[in-house]
C-alpha cells in the first residue's frame, strides 16, 4: 500500500491502525436497555398485527392460529438472540489523538473523530437510561449531523471521565473555536 | 466619511424598516395560511358579507400589521460594544445577539427590489465555531453598511493580530487587498447557461407545484357543488380533441420548464460579476435580489467543478465553491459560479490550491462489483418486485417492466467508467458522473471525521465505502477494497492530527 500516497516520506504501513484495534465493550446495563427497548418495540408491532389480523381476516382456522404463534415466536426469539451478538460488536476506543466508535454485523460501520477537529460534546440520560444510571456521549464535529459520533451505554463515571479527557485535549490539541 | 465612532450608539435602521418589516410579516403570513385566508374569502362570500365589512376587516388587518412593524422598528437597535456587535430586538419579548468580532466570519450584503427603491441592503454577519449565530440587519443605508464592514473587519485585524503570533508568512496581513475580476458574464453568457440548466430539475419542480395546486383545491372546494361537475363537461368538448390535448400537454411539459429554468438563470446570476483578491473570493450576482457572497480562502472546504452534457458542448463549466459552514446553513454559503471556461476552473484551483502538483496524481478506480451488485439491487430486484406488484392489473404487459433492466445496467456501467480518484499527500480528488462529469478536490488536512462502513455483500467481498465528512460538504467514495480504505483511513487520520494548520 505503500505506493498508494506517491512520494510520502512517512511509511504507510507503520501509521497507527483503527482497525486493528481493541475496543472498549458498553456497560453491560446497555444490553438491558436495547433487550428492553426492542422487545417493547416488538410487543407495540405484534400488538398491532393482532389487531389486524382479528379485525380483517379470518383466523378461526386453528392451523393458521399456529403457524402464527410460531412466526411470532420464531421472530421473538431471533430478536433476543441478535440483541447480544449486536451489542458485543459496538465498542469505541481512545486513541491518543482521536476517538472511534464500530457497530454492526452485517452492516458494519466505524466512525472516527480526531480531537483536534471536536466542537463540542454532550452528555444525556433518558428515561430508560436513568433506571440503570447510564449515560450516552455525543461528539459534536463540523462535519455535520451525520458524522457526529454518539457512544450510548457509558457508566456516570465513565462518561464523566471521557468527557473530560476530551475536553482538555480539545484546549490542547487547537484552539477550542 | 461620518466618524466611526458613531457604531457606539445604539441605533435604529433606516425608517424603510418598517415597510420591509410590513413585508417580511404579510409574506410569512400568507405563506403559513394561504388555505386558510382563501376559505375565508370563499365563506366571506358566501356568507354575503357587505362591501364594507370586507374593507373593515383587510385595514383592519393592515392597521395591526403597521403598529407590529413600527413597533419592531422602534425597538430594534444595532451597536458595538467591547468589540462585539450588539443587536437588540422584540417587542414583548427581548432578544440580544451578540457576536464578538473575533468570531466574525463573514459580513455579507444583500438587496432585493423593495431594498433597491429605499436604496437599503441587507446587512449578515456570520459567526463561527459551534455556536452558529447570525446577525441580520435587513434596512441599513449602502453607505453605512460599507463602513460598519470595514470597522468590523478592520478591527477583527487589529485582534487577530494581537492574538495571533504570526509563525509563518500565510498569517502576515497582506498590506494591499487587490481585487481581480476573473468572470463577467454578459447578456450572451447568460444566455448560454441558462440554456444549459438541468431542465429536468424544474420539470420535477412543476409537476410537484402542480400536484401541490391540485391536492390544495381538492382540499379547499371538497364536497362544494362546483367544479367537479364543470370539470368533467369541459374534459368532455376536449376529448374529440385529444391530439390537440396531448400537444398542449408536450408543449406544456417540455418548454415551460426551459423557460423556467432559462429565465430562473438570467435572473438570478444577472450582472454576476466573480473576483479574487488576496482576501478571498467575492461573488456578486442578482437582478431582483442582488446578493454578495464571499469566503476567505482558508474558508473554503471543498472545490467542486462539472458540467453536464450541454454545457460541455459549449465549453462551459459550473463551479461551486463551499465555505465552512453548518450542514443547515451551507446551501446559503456556496458560491454557485456558472458559466465558466477552463481558464476561470484553472484560475479558482489555482489559488486555492496553489503549490500542490495536481497533474501527477496517481489515479485510482473503484471495483467492478460497483456495477453488478447496485446493478442486482436497483435493477433488477425493483423490476422483479415490479412485475410481481403489477402483473395482477396488467398480466403479461407488466413484463413492459424488463426494460428497466438494460436502463439500469448502462447508468452503473458508464458511472463506474467515469469514477475516478486521484490523491497525494496533501488532496484528494474525486470525479464522477453519468452523462457529465464533475469533479470535487480537498485538502486532507480540512477533513473533519472520517467514516468507514460495508454492507453484508461489502463484507464478504472484503469491500468498503468510505465517508469522509467536511464542514458543509460530504465526500464519498463507494466499493474499493477494505485494505485500500483502512490505509486512506490511517493516512488521513495521521495528515489531520499531525497537520497545525487551521482549517478554517
Amino acid at each position: 500500500m505503500s505506493e498508494l500516497f506517491k512520494n510520502s516520506a512517512i511509511n504507510i504501513e507503520e501509521l497507527p491502525n483503527v482497525q486493528e484495534l481493541q475496543t472498549e465493550r458498553l456497560s453491560p446495563g446497555y444490553l438491558k436497555i436495547l433487550r428492553i427497548q426492542s422487545n417493547i418495540f416488538f410487543l407495540v408491532i405484534s400488538v398491532g398485527f393482532l389487531t389486524l389480523l382479528i379485525f380483517r381476516l379470518d383466523i378461526s382456522n386453528i392451523l393458521v392460529q399456529i403457524i402464527a404463534g410460531v412466526i411470532w415466536l420464531f421472530v421473538l426469539i431471533a430478536i433476543n438472540l441478535y440483541i447480544p451478538k449486536a451489542f458485543n460488536k459496538k465498542g469505541y476506543a481512545i486513541r491518543e489523538r482521536d476517538i472511534v466508535f464500530k457497530t454492526g454485523i452485517w452492516w458494519k460501520k466505524s466512525v472516527v473523530v480526531p480531537f483536534n477537529r471536536i466542537q463540542h460534546c454532550e452528555l444525556h440520560q433518558g428515561p430508560l437510561s436513568k433506571i440503570f444510571n447510564l449515560f450516552s456521549l455525543t461528539i459534536f464535529t463540523a462535519g455535520g449531523s451525520s458524522s457526529d459520533l454518539r457512544i450510548p451505554g457509558l457508566m456516570q463515571d465513565d462518561a464523566l471521565r471521557i468527557k473530560e479527557f476530551l475536553l482538555t485535549n480539545i484546549e490542547s490539541n487547537g484552539k477550542a473555536q | 466619511m461620518e466618524k466611526l465612532n458613531d457604531f457606539h450608539i445604539p441605533t435604529r435602521q433606516a425608517t424603510a424598516a418598517v415597510i420591509l418589516f410590513f413585508i417580511k410579516f404579510l409574506k410569512i403570513s400568507v405563506k403559513q395560511a394561504w388555505p386558510f385566508i382563501l376559505s375565508v374569502l370563499y365563506g366571506a362570500r358566501k356568507m354575503e358579507l357587505g362591501e364594507w365589512q370586507i374593507y373593515l376587516i383587510v385595514i383592519g388587518t393592515a392597521a395591526i400589521y403597521l403598529t407590529v412593524s413600527i413597533l419592531s422598528y422602534l425597538k430594534f437597535y444595532y451597536y458595538v460594544k467591547d468589540n462585539e456587535i450588539v443587536i437588540e430586538k422584540g417587542i414583548i419579548s427581548k432578544t440580544k445577539l451578540n457576536i464578538p468580532f473575533e468570531k466574525v466570519q463573514t459580513v455579507n450584503f444583500k438587496q432585493n427590489v423593495v431594498q433597491q427603491i429605499f436604496k437599503v441592503v441587507t446587512f449578515e454577519v456570520d459567526s463561527a465555531g459551534s455556536n452558529k449565530q447570525e446577525i441580520s440587519l435587513s434596512a441599513i443605508t449602502e453607505d453605512k453598511a460599507n463602513q460598519l464592514r470595514e470597522y468590523i473587519l478592520t478591527e477583527k485585524q487589529k485582534i487577530d493580530q494581537t492574538e495571533k503570533v504570526p509563525v509563518s508568512e500565510e498569517q502576515t496581513i497582506p498590506e494591499s487587498v487587490e481585487e481581480k475580476t476573473i468572470l463577467k458574464l454578459g447578456i450572451a453568457d447568460l444566455i448560454k447557461v441558462g440554456v444549459t440548466q438541468n431542465h429536468f430539475k424544474s420539470l420535477g419542480i412543476l409537476m410537484a407545484f402542480v400536484f401541490w395546486i391540485y391536492s390544495q383545491y381538492t382540499e379547499i372546494f371538497q364536497g362544494s357543488d362546483v367544479g367537479e361537475e364543470e370539470f368533467k363537461e369541459a374534459y368532455q368538448s376536449y376529448h374529440n380533441e385529444t391530439i390537440l390535448l396531448i400537444l398542449f400537454f408536450g408543449f406544456f411539459l417540455f418548454l415551460t420548464p426551459f423557460f423556467i429554468s432559462l429565465i430562473a438563470s438570467v435572473v438570478r446570476n444577472f450582472d454576476l460579476i466573480f473576483s479574487i483578491s488576496t482576501d478571498g473570493l467575492k461573488l456578486r450576482n442578482g437582478l431582483f435580489n442582488k446578493q454578495q457572497r464571499s469566503t476567505t480562502l482558508k474558508k473554503v472546504q471543498v472545490l467542486a467543478w462539472g458540467r453536464n452534457p450541454l454545457q460541455k458542448l459549449l465549453q462551459l463549466f459550473t463551479i461551486k465553491v463551499y465555505p465552512a459552514a453548518s450542514s443547515q446553513q451551507s446551501m446559503k454559503k456556496i458560491l454557485n459560479i456558472p458559466g465558466s471556461k477552463k481558464e476561470q476552473v484553472e484560475e479558482v484551483i489555482n489559488t486555492l490550491f496553489a503549490s500542490e502538483d495536481l497533474e501527477n496524481m496517481k489515479e485510482h478506480r473503484i471495483q467492478k462489483n460497483f456495477i453488478s451488485r447496485n446493478f442486482l439491487m436497483l435493477g433488477i430486484v425493483p423490476s422483479i418486485i415490479a412485475i410481481i406488484l403489477s402483473f395482477y392489473f396488467f398480466g403479461f404487459n407488466a413484463l413492459y417492466w424488463m426494460f428497466l433492466l438494460p436502463v439500469s445496467f448502462l447508468v452503473f456501467y458508464f458511472r463506474y467508467q467515469k469514477w475516478r480518484y486521484f490523491m497525494n499527500e496533501e488532496v484528494l480528488k474525486i470525479q464522477h458522473g453519468l452523462f457529465g462529469l464533475h469533479h470535487k478536490l480537498i485538502y486532507w488536512y480540512k477533513i473533519q471525521a472520517v467514516r468507514i462502513s460495508q454492507t453484508p455483500y461489502q463484507l464478504r467481498k472484503g469491500l468498503a465505502n468510505i465517508h469522509f465528512y467536511m464542514a458543509g460538504n460530504y465526500i464519498k467514495i463507494p466499493y474499493i477494497k477494505l485494505e485500500k480504505a483502512i490505509a486512506i483511513q490511517n493516512y488521513v487520520l495521521y495528515k489531520i492530527e499531525s497537520d497545525k494548520r487551521d482549517w478554517m
